[in-house]
């Protein structure tokens, strides 16, 4: 496991509540196993029960996730978010007139 | 561009969809007892499929058109993205990547979405629409969205979506006819070939590609559901309880403990009813079989006849071609077996082909039951928790948590237990996984246990059970600490880590339960039918020749069978390796018991019963045999069966790879004999050193 620099925010030192992930340190197959079911970039993460692994809950699904990602996992409480703007990274929604 | 060059193929749909949407139930609704698992060529993924009508639903019209399509029931996978070797053989048949049968892009692709959490099940359908291929979307367990008070808004979401929705319940079998019709929209013959060019869902995403579909399909649900607050039963309490650190692992060993009960109460009649089975066909074959020699001219093609169609049965059980080689092979071993003499051949089919084979089939009741409540308890919900609550403790031997349902089956047979390993999905969790579990305790160690705790506490009951208990524990603490060494040695690295989710808790379904055990159990068979039947034939040749001279009589049967034995190849192997096995206190006749015990564990209680001239009968009378253990001495006139040799031979049952099939399904779930002989080998010298201390340090401490 490369070594990543965590920062005090991560998912695996905040009490429970509501988060925006702001960034995904994992790299390789960690990424795609944790992106696919939505802890990426920008998504909404509610922290239900701490511990190792710990749940969380993305939308409507619970997840369990391991200490040892959660620190990988970079969120910023849900009222920063609103006044920073957001990500530039992310594209604007698709609009529903595309189809 | 769907592109079906060979016409006589019936169009090919994929069913995709992501881990727990009832992906397989729906399958099962659609395809009922059609259903066939296929082993594609390079593949050791299982893939499910099923030929299937499907038809316009036109109740007025007399003359309805159908169309017969191949539905093939791909693995589960979240994303086109994959993570695993059974996701990677899914996304590559989407993209019409394979080799062989799936190498050309699906005519229709069914994407089965969750209703009750349609935004997140509907991002791999964002990436399956950007596929253009002709898809149709199936919106399941609406039946379980609507109690809880969500509405789904189909036309809309089927605009947004540029393709049909239908709304379906595979449990409650609703939607299925319009699934249908709509498959047959799709694919029917007539239907011009035109080349889909959708809108990407994604568009010009510089970031997270994740991140964008996930965006699209919130506002894809978003827009077309409708959430009513407060409807429906809330179930956060229970899954607070059961994800917890104590109450979770006291439920999850109640659970286990309760499928244990309930497969070894419920299995007692179907497995008497199979030994009988077996015993009578092998009453039945030998009263057709003739007695008395007959002319070769008649005998010989009556017999290699015979034995061709058992070789035509096991090829087709096992899938193999009638390619030259194995052709020439059927065909010499039928014309030898032919050459038998009349009473070798009786013994073949009698005691070597339906005897071994019922040896084994005879654990396919547990089997059964076991898939059924792993089923159940998989459909709904509580698998995924049990995996999340012994990640804490696996974890530190290195040991991934969803490693627990492989376990928890290894404990009725190794084999369906690293059949499961599959679920896991990275190798290194995965071969670790598969390399300890034929530590585990299995039913055909059973028969052996029970003979040691007759033999050293038949008249202490709380003693015997303490035994197995021990038995049971020692097998467990081995896998563990083996798969602790493994971490630190010859399988580096530590258990991927969790990422599991943790889906909504459901009324499972008796009836997929149903299908899903059938689909397992002849899987079972077709895997490890064919080698049972093989070694079990080995295994007679090597304790029936070479035959005992003609000149030496017996007063018994009973002196004769054991004369026999020791004359034989494993008689006189048994002998040879004698003072290997000297050092744990076994004596030649226990050897020849490990030999035989090859095929199956528990038949070195049967070989025991002859090397000791009781005759195969005296097996059926546990007593009979432990009295006649009991009375057997060394030549220098100690007991052959003290407290030590006992104990010894215990623990080297509990720990030895004492089982071939294990090592074939060993052997194809890891692609090589590398591994297959690995686990050999380590499980030989681990029971091999435990009994030699065991049995070293009884005897210097006066048990011997």
């Amino acid at each position: 496991m490369a070594i990543v620099q965590v920062p005090a925010s991560s998912l695996a030192d905040v009490p429970p509540g509501p988060y925006v992930c702001q960034q995904v340190h994992a790299e390789g197959q960690d990424a795609v196993r944790l992106k696919r079911l939505g802890v990426c970039q920008g998504r909404m993460i509610e922290l239900v029960g701490r511990g190792d692994p710990m749940i969380v809950k993305i939308g409507a699904s619970r997840v369990g996730l391991s200490r040892q990602l959660a620190k990988l996992v970079v969120v910023d409480s849900v009222s920063d978010s609103k006044s920073s703007p957001p990500s530039p990274s992310l594209p604007e929604t698709l609009p529903a007139s595309a189809f | 561009m769907p592109a079906s060059d060979d016409v006589t193929a019936p169009p090919v749909v994929l069913l995709v969809g992501n881990p727990n949407v009832g992906k397989t139930s729906l399958f099962n609704a659609l395809a009922g007892m059609r259903a066939k698992t296929a082993n594609y060529p390079g593949i050791t993924v299982d893939l499910r499929k099923a030929m299937i009508h499907v038809a316009a639903v036109d109740k007025d019209s007399r003359c309805q058109a159908t169309n017969e399509i191949e539905l093939v029931d791909l693995p589960g996978l979240y994303s086109l993205e994959t993570a695993s070797p059974e996701e990677e053989v899914a996304a590559r048949s989407i993209c019409g990547e394979f080799r062989g049968e799936l190498s050309r892009l699906p005519d229709a692709v069914v994407v089965v979405v969750d209703a009750t959490n349609l935004a997140r099940t509907l991002v791999l359908a964002g990436e399956i629409l950007d596929q253009n291929l002709p898809t149709i979307i199936a919106v399941n367990l609406i039946d379980a969205a609507e109690s809880s008070g969500t509405e789904i808004q189909f036309a809309e979401l089927s605009e947004k979506l540029g393709c049909p929705v239908i709304p379906v319940s595979a449990r409650k079998a609703r939607g299925l006819g319009e699934l249908r019709e709509a498959i047959y929209e799709l694919t029917k013959p007539s239907k011009p070939q035109l080349p889909i060019a959708r809108q990407p869902c994604v568009a010009g995403c510089s970031g997270c590609p994740f991140a964008a579909r996930f965006e699209w399909a919130d506002g894809v649900a978003g827009a077309s559901v409708r959430h009513t607050p407060g409807k429906g039963v809330k179930l956060e309490w229970l899954d607070r309880l059961l994800t917890s650190r104590g109450i979770g692992l006291a439920a999850l060993l109640g659970v286990m403990l309760s499928v244990f009960f309930l497969i070894f109460s419920l299995a007692d009649v179907p497995m008497s009813a199979i030994e009988d089975g077996f015993g009578w066909a092998g009453e039945v074959v030998g009263n057709l079989l003739p007695t008395s020699p007959l002319s070769t001219l008649i005998w010989l093609p009556i017999a290699t006849g015979i034995s061709m169609s058992v070789f035509a049965l096991a090829y087709w059980l096992n899938e193999t071609k009638w390619t030259r080689t194995s052709t020439s092979i059927a065909l010499v071993t039928s014309l030898v077996i032919g050459c038998l003499p009349l009473e070798d051949f009786r013994s073949l089919a009698i005691d070597g082909v339906i005897g071994g084979v019922a040896g084994v089939v005879v654990f396919l009741p547990q089997i059964c039951i076991l898939f059924f409540f792993i089923t159940l308890l998989e459909d709904s919900g509580y698998m995924a928790r049990g995996a999340f609550v012994m990640e804490r403790l696996m974890r530190r031997v290195g040991l991934p948590g969803k490693a627990f349902v492989p376990m928890l089956s290894a404990h009725a047979c190794a084999i369906p237990g690293i059949m499961a390993a599959r679920t896991i999905e990275t190798w290194r969790d995965r071969l670790v996984t598969i390399l300890v579990l034929p530590l585990l305790t299995c039913s055909a160690r059973l028969p052996v246990y029970v003979m040691v705790a007759a033999l050293l506490f038949g008249d202490s009951p709380w003693k015997a059970s303490l035994m197995f208990a021990g038995a049971y524990l020692l097998g467990l603490l081995a896998a563990f600490s083996t798969a602790f060494l493994l971490k630190k040695t010859v399988v580096p690295g530590e258990a991927a880590p969790l990422v599991l989710e943790l889906p909504n808790y459901r009324m499972p379904s008796l009836r997929n339960a149903w299908f899903t055990t059938v689909e397992r159990a002849t899987v079972f068979l077709r895997g490890a039918g064919t080698t049972i039947l093989l070694i079990s034939v080995v295994l007679w040749a090597l304790a029936t020749y070479p035959k005992l001279p003609d000149d030496r009589t017996f007063s018994t049967e009973q002196e004769q069978a054991q004369a026999a034995l020791e004359y034989s190849m494993a008689g006189r192997v048994g002998q040879i390796v004698e003072p290997v096995f000297k050092p744990l206190g076994f004596d030649w006749k226990i050897d020849v018991g490990i030999l035989t015990s090859f095929a199956a564990r528990e038949v070195l209680v049967s070989t025991l019963s002859i090397v000791y001239g009781l005759g195969e009968d005296g097996a059926e009378e546990p007593a009979g045999l432990v009295e006649t253990l009991r009375r057997q001495r060394h030549p220098d006139g100690t007991l052959v069966f003290s407290t030590a040799t006992g104990l010894s031979l215990l623990v080297f049952f509990v720990l030895a790879m004492q089982c071939l099939p294990t090592q074939v399904v060993t052997k194809r779930e890891t692609g090589s004999w590398r591994w297959a002989i690995f686990q050999f080998v380590y499980m030989t010298v681990m029971a091999y050193v435990a009994a030699l201390v065991v049995y070293q340090s009884l005897a210097a401490a006066g048990y011997a």
